[in-house]
């Protein structure tokens, strides 16, 4: 009930349906356009399709190879099955290293595994460095999008936010803002003892993480501290430098439709003897949490070929209209729709998959051609016919013999216009609201909670056209007469 | 017993925690549900192929001024400020007054942070910049302990200008490409106010694609690989999180400089965007 009180507070909210609408016109045709203009073409998203499903099909072995490498840099690899099993290591970590201030740039996977609330409860002062995130911490919200997390904050409400908690001066000018921001960051880093990164891509061929952004922040945060603790979804690695060639380019376009991310760090292990940069201890956290669940299922597998770009974010009608927020988790938009009902279960994540209008704009937007319509329409046959392998047993299994017997019924002319006329019969004994069909029986009711129902037209379409067939074929001249006179 | 499991977990390489989590992916793959005959065909051929070559590789890796006409194209697009030179010397000159011109004194001081670098030495910034009363402090190829960094970083921010050079630049996106190695740091190019970095004509490379293939093949480039650390750098610091309106200087540099010294005179047509004129005299 919370969460539909939340989407309707993002639909009643014209500023930020602005924002959002704004944003989707912005990157949406952009990227679109990014990919065009690739020297390879558009068709280069089937191969980076491809060479993800070749990543995830030989998971086990590159990770071994990434682990391997990095440890012979002198970096530590955890592997950690769980969320829990992760924040553990981090908090160890931070304990053994005596850290009293950790700065952290944007990532998904610590959204997920709540590690900032770990980190604060253990008495370590933890500050997002992304300036969006910056922000919507600041706030004490959430963040509603992955790559623009404050889209929903207006420039008028960061200068409010800002005079409070920084102590500058009211403007909303974004530039003096950010600058407010950028002196207040710089002394966290300069005097953070931990940076904790997320990962966008691994390369398992040289054991490097890569790290993308274009604030710099991130850099700051694998540069200056002592300390550096990476988190990465299992999933986030790529075989080989040429595979990151591709991935990256489409990263960078369907994230921000650039050409190049600003910055891009490949980091394979610790500080070397003779360096002045980087953490003399680093750390990489290989995350499970529910992943290894998805791959073993074939229908879904295809969802763990993500790169967090945010493109079908961009182009998702259901998302402009109720926000990132109302997805309840990390993960939003038709990437959060299918991700997030499979880690935290089909049933109680439902909504979010019966939600999407399956217009395929995800899918064509898509850097890596994901099909995520396939995916929803295959968590809803789920949530109708139940799935051993999810545990979810089927909701209503009336609802399956009605479908049965719907099908049967339209499969045929006869037996369909029988089922209307006794239908258009049975619609005189129903209540009706201003002409309209205002309450079904069960087990039809659901039809009508929410709505109320166009009655059917006592005469079918059908029948009226074949009774006048030269009127409807003059129909077009008469019009355009009209119009001329 | 808990000293033990505390000492795994600080190497992190607890082989049984290793082991189970590889063995549940692997078990995951030949999962009845996964639909998937013989894994064993799928992973012997999962050791780094063929290097994809795709169209991008079939490309022409470019004449010299093509790359150069492409480099302005795109510093262009990212607000960076280049200009070409003959000589060293000129372009010492050209970056020594941008560095009086820009360079705001911090604490009363003026500082410029520079690699220790031959290229950047050729430049010979400490003694055009004498006059200007600015020092230059070039870093030096220490071990630093942690609290020699601190040090170092407190200085660097103290300096207006990071001047570096870098392994390669990307033509077709104006992207830096720049490998740790002792004595130049990627602090410089990151803390202070502007980045200057100076290149010659020979370390251009026409994109990504050619890079990774470069870093990924057998030949000496492929084999010194990426370091443990190899930063990529294309335009200033910049972010666009505020109702999307984009601003330059978000963390790090809010300019980038980028002087390219040409091997020899070639007649590459000057776009008005470029910095600075080609100086000679
Ligand atoms: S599903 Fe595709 S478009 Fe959406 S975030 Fe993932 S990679 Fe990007």
């Amino acid at each position: 009930m919370a969460e539909v009180r939340r989407r309707y507070r993002t639909i009643g909210d014209p500023v930020l349906q602005g924002a959002l609408a704004n944003l989707q016109h912005r990157l949406g045709p952009a990227a679109a356009a990014a990919y065009q203009a690739l020297p390879e073409g558009p068709a280069l998203r089937q191969r980076a399709h491809a060479i993800r499903a070749k990543a995830i099909a030989d998971l086990d072995v590159l990770l071994a190879e990434l682990a391997d490498r990095i440890t012979r840099r002198g970096g530590h690899v955890f592997f950690a099955a769980d969320a829990a099993e992760a924040v553990a290591y981090c908090l160890e970590t931070a304990r053994r290293h005596r850290v009293k201030l950790a700065v952290k740039g944007k990532s998904m996977v610590t959204e997920e595994i709540g590690l900032n609330a770990a980190l604060t409860a253990a008495g370590i002062e933890t500050v997002e460095t992304d300036l969006g995130e910056y922000i919507v911490q600041l706030a004490g919200e959430h963040p509603s999008h992955i790559i623009a997390p404050a889209i929903h904050k207006t420039r008028a409400e960061i200068g409010r936010l800002f005079a409070a908690k920084l102590n500058i001066p009211l403007t909303d000018d974004p530039p003096t803002l950010t600058r407010a921001a950028r002196r207040a960051l710089r002394k966290k880093f300069l005097t953070a003892d931990m940076g904790i990164t997320g990962v966008n891509l691994a390369c398992a061929a040289t054991g490097h993480i890569a790290l993308l952004s274009n604030e710099g922040n991130i850099r700051m945060a694998t540069t200056l501290p002592r300390v550096h603790v990476a988190f990465m979804g299992m999933e986030r690695i790529a075989a080989q430098l040429t595979d990151h060639d591709i991935l990256l380019r489409l990263l960078a376009r369907g994230a921000a439709a650039q050409k190049m991310a600003g910055y891009i760090s490949y980091i394979g292990g610790p500080r070397q003897p003779g360096h002045t940069d980087g953490p003399e201890s680093f750390h990489l956290v290989i995350v499970d949490n529910g992943r290894s669940r998805i791959l073993a299922d074939r229908t879904f597998r295809e969802i763990l070929y993500c790169i967090r770009c945010a493109a079908c974010l961009n182009v998702c009608p259901v998302y402009a209209k109720i926000g990132g927020h109302a997805y309840g988790s990390a993960y939003s938009g038709p990437l959060g729709a299918v991700l997030t009902p499979l880690m935290k279960g089909i049933r109680r994540a439902s909504d979010l998959c019966l939600g999407e209008s399956l217009c395929g704009a995800c899918r064509a937007a898509c850097p890596v051609d994901i099909d995520i319509p396939r995916m929803l329409l295959a968590l809803r046959s789920c949530l109708a016919e139940g799935d051993r392998y999810w545990q979810i047993r089927p909701l209503n299994p009336l609802a399956g013999r009605l479908c049965d017997i719907w099908s049967w019924i339209v499969s045929d002319r006869r037996r369909y216009d029988a089922a209307l006329a006794c239908a258009r019969f049975c619609q005189l004994l129903l209540p009706r609201k201003n002409g309209m069909l205002h309450r079904l029986p069960p087990p039809f009711s659901g039809w009508t909670s929410s709505r109320d129902l166009e009655p059917l037209a006592r005469r079918p379409f059908l029948r009226r056209c074949s009774r006048q067939p030269r009127r409807h074929r003059e129909a077009p001249e008469s019009g355009a007469d009209r119009n001329r006179s | 017993m808990k000293r033990l499991k505390a000492a795994r977990t600080e190497t992190g390489a607890d082989p049984v925690q290793r082991h189970r989590f590889l063995n549940r992916i692997r078990s995951a793959l030949n999962h009845p549900n996964s639909g998937r005959g013989a894994p064993a065909a799928a992973h012997a051929t999962s050791k780094a192929g063929p290097h994809h070559q795709g169209a991008a590789g079939a490309r022409p890796c470019g004449r010299p001024e093509e790359l150069l006409q492409r480099l302005q194209e795109a510093a262009a697009e990212l607000n960076i400020h280049l200009s070409l030179h003959d000589s060293p010397a000129s372009a010492g000159r050209c970056m020594a007054a941008m560095i009086t011109r820009k360079a705001p004194p911090r604490n009363g001081r003026r500082e410029v942070a520079i690699w220790r670098h031959p290229l950047v030495a050729r430049l010979e910034l400490p003694q055009r910049l004498a006059g200007a009363a600015i020092t230059c402090r070039t870093t030096a190829a220490a071990d630093r302990t942690y609290a020699t960094r601190r040090r170092f970083y407190r200085d660097l921010e103290a300096a207006a200008v990071g001047v570096t050079s870098a392994d390669y630049c990307l033509a077709d996106t104006a992207t830096l490409v720049m490998r740790s190695r002792p004595g130049q740091p990627r602090s410089v190019s990151l803390l202070p106010d502007i980045h200057a970095a100076v290149i010659e004509a020979g370390q251009l490379l026409p994109d990504f694609s050619r890079l990774c293939r470069l870093l990924s093949s057998g030949a000496d480039e492929g084999k010194r690989g990426l370091t443990h650390c190899m930063t990529l750098i294309s335009g200033p610091s910049k972010t666009a999180d505020i109702e999307a309106v984009m601003v330059e200087g978000a963390h790090g540099p809010r300019a980038l400089y980028l002087y390219v010294i040409l091997a020899a005179p070639i007649d590459a047509p000057q776009p008005e965007t470029s910095g600075k004129p080609r100086t000679t005299s």
